[in-house]
């Protein structure tokens, strides 16, 4: 699992690339808790080279948007595939989280 | 890994969480021997990394090495696994399932891999026998 952020205008794009499993995903989530908790208030997450999710991983997007709602910030998430988008309809997170399909959209939802 | 007789494939696993990188290797050759779909492969590797997480996290109150003994057969149509460990006593069918129609503020966080593992398989079963924990299912493939 690898993640990558980059900033584009005022909004923080975190790639996370790879496997999102039980080994990985308190790695991810303190990547992405410390970038909510430096004061980015605009995250789109780009989901486009997300190989797997697990429970594990659901359960970094649900943390993550709890706490940047917390902060009233707001997250987007982009371009998964159709194996990571069965997990998050069949968990429910479908109608917590918008899956955009493409970066503009997911950046113009938030922005 | 062998196979017997019954074309049943067992693996045997440690109670560690590479293990559970090794049986994914096993599982996504087993897939592609049998031609499985990238969803079949992807739902399969989802139920057992899922219970084997939970096993290796919760089933064990010692730092000892056990033993997770893994099956799975392919039929016409249908694949048939179960899982057999010495941890402590554990029925996920007993575990409730999360409410996913709660909003943002009121979804809990947790519960969710049995929950998974109940909507991507068709049978779930559990059984404890002789001080051993056999959780067994079966999924539906084209």
């Amino acid at each position: 699992m690898e993640i990558t952020e980059r900033k584009e205008n005022n909004v923080l794009i975190v790639g996370v690339n790879g496997r999102l499993d039980a080994n990985s995903s308190q790695d991810a989530q303190n990547k992405l808790l410390q970038a909510i908790g430096r004061g980015e208030k605009l995250v789109a997450v780009d989901c486009s080279q997300l190989d797997y999710v697990s429970s594990a991983g659901l359960r970094v997007f649900l943390t993550a948007l709890k706490t940047i709602n917390a902060s009233s910030g707001k997250m987007a998430i982009f371009g998964c595939k159709d194996n990571i988008k069965q997990i998050f309809e069949i968990s429910g997170f479908s109608s917590l989280f918008k899956l955009h399909a493409t970066r503009e959209d997911a950046v113009r939802s938030i922005s | 890994m062998t196979t017997d007789m019954n074309n049943e494939l067992i693996i045997t696993l440690k109670n560690e969480n590479s293990e559970i990188e090794r049986l994914n290797g096993l599982i996504i050759r087993l897939a592609d021997e049998h031609r499985l779909s990238e969803k079949e492969k992807y739902d399969l590797i989802l139920i057992l990394e899922e219970f084997l997480t939970n096993i290796i996290k919760y089933g064990y109150q010692d730092s000892k090495e056990h033993i997770i003994i893994v099956r799975i057969s392919l039929d016409a149509g249908e694949i048939r696994a179960s899982i057999e460990d010495d941890g402590v006593a554990f029925n996920p069918l007993d575990s409730p399932d999360p409410d996913i129609n709660e909003s943002l503020e009121e979804r809990r966080i947790g519960g969710l891999g049995i929950f998974l593992i109940r909507k991507l398989t068709k049978k779930l079963d559990y059984e404890r026998k002789d001080g051993r924990n056999i959780i067994s299912f079966i999924k539906n493939i084209s």
